[in-house]
């Protein structure tokens, strides 16, 4: 009689009633879909930081900040910038486009980084498109000169050229460049392009001298402050 | 998660679609081709492997960058022909890295003149293309055909073009694989095997 009692209580532990059975099922049911939904958001998530580099789209997130992408390039000297510009924090601040063609570092102080501009333009609140077209001299011909313009929206706003001797020797050293839409507080300087002509170096190769002024390209957007 | 899904279809839209079934292969697909001569594949290279673009033309320019990197990418790359002030140069950008290069002026005229006429190569059209890191991928390569070979003597005679030779490539591989094949060639040249 004893031992029946313990068989009964042994097989009763592993009983289950059909509701029981019913609510396990769903729990399972329910955690492995949140399991694979999350999965899947975050292989989604995954490939869409893979395509957006691609794309490069300027991404307005806080219409108080400055956005800015550089676009896609389709040639190799294409440099098209994708930029927002915010209302004025206060009614005389005015966002500029900056260039400067010569005295560029690659640190410094504020004002030493970003020098008296060569030629500026007025930016206007909203989105704009700014290009930097460059053609260099001919190396075969000491006359000739090197070519800098800058467009706006399509339009030709700021006008520069340079002899031949501004740049002795081939190449250039780039700092940097805003290759995913980044967002920028409206009262900073956004540094678009650094350039600094190569010089020869010591091992008889090519570089832009440390902590050296030399000519090259700024361009920026200023605040204005 | 809809939302997400809408963004992946209309980025897929403007960069085209990309399956990496095989995360240690490369992997490409042509995915623009704004032009005849402008050309965008989408390209997923894998890890641990250092990547030579190269470029050869008939007669004249070769040369190749290096797209160094240790761990998989994937991103666009562009071929395009730009032709401007009289001279032709061909550019190849890949993500930051970009590179250009003179064409031959009489090589280029021939080109522009008779692109239409040449056979014409061009990696990925059709179907995704998966290949071992082992290989050299040509993403375009440009074959004088046999009834343009006289025209092409005429006009490129300094060239000393042979039907079926190839006039112009872009080959995409690993430093290996490129390493692997110059010592392939420069055994075949000292007459021996490799």
């Amino acid at each position: 009689m004893n031992d029946q009692a313990c068989e009964k209580s042994v097989n009763r532990r592993w009983q289950l009633s059909l509701s029981t059975m019913l609510l396990l099922v769903t729990l399972f049911a329910v955690g492995a879909g949140f399991v694979k939904a999350r999965h899947d958001r975050n292989e989604l998530q995954r490939l869409l930081a893979t395509l957006r580099p691609m794309t490069r789209e300027l991404s307005v997130d806080n219409p108080t900040q400055i956005a800015v992408v550089r676009r896609v390039p389709t040639l190799s000297n294409e440099l098209i910038f994708d930029a927002y510009i915010p209302k004025p924090l206060v009614p005389t601040q005015v966002h500029r486009l900056c260039l400067v063609l010569e005295e560029i570092v690659d640190s410094g102080p504020f004002d030493v980084l970003f020098p008296q501009p060569t030629g500026s333009f007025d930016l206007q609140p909203g989105i704009h498109s700014i290009e930097l077209r460059s053609t260099e001299a001919d190396k075969n011909d000491v006359n000739s000169e090197h070519r800098f313009v800058v467009l706006v929206d399509g339009e030709t706003v700021i006008k520069a050229k340079r002899p031949a001797v501004w740049q002795a020797s081939n190449g250039w050293t780039s700092y940097g460049t805003i290759s995913q839409s980044q967002a920028f507080d409206a009262k900073e300087a956004v540094q678009l392009l650094r350039r600094r002509n190569n010089e020869p170096n010591k091992n008889f190769s090519l570089s832009a001298p440390a902590k050296k002024p030399t000519n090259g390209v700024l361009l920026w957007i200023d605040s204005g402050d | 998660m809809a939302v997400l899904k809408l963004e992946q279809q209309r980025l897929e839209q403007l960069v085209g679609q990309l399956k990496i079934d095989n995360p240690d292969k490369m992997q490409l697909k042509m995915v623009q081709r704004p032009s005849r001569d402008h050309i965008v594949w989408r390209i997923y290279l894998p890890g641990n492997q250092n990547w030579r673009l190269a470029e050869n033309s008939v007669g004249g320019s070769s040369g190749w960058s290096s797209l160094g990197k240790s761990r998989a990418t994937e991103g666009l790359l562009r071929f395009r022909i730009d032709r401007d002030d009289g001279k032709s140069k061909i550019h190849l950008i890949r993500n930051n890295v970009s590179s250009t290069t003179s064409l031959q002026p009489e090589l280029a005229d021939f080109l522009e003149a008779h692109w239409d006429e040449l056979d014409v190569k061009i990696a990925g059209v059709d179907a995704q293309i998966t290949e071992s890191v082992n290989a050299i991928i040509p993403l375009i390569e440009i074959r004088l055909p046999a009834a343009l070979k006289s025209l092409a003597d005429k006009e490129l005679s300094n060239l000393g073009l042979q039907t079926s030779a190839t006039i112009f490539q872009v080959i995409l591989g690993s430093e290996k694989a490129f390493e692997d094949r110059e010592k392939l060639e420069q055994a075949k040249q000292n007459g021996g095997s490799p």
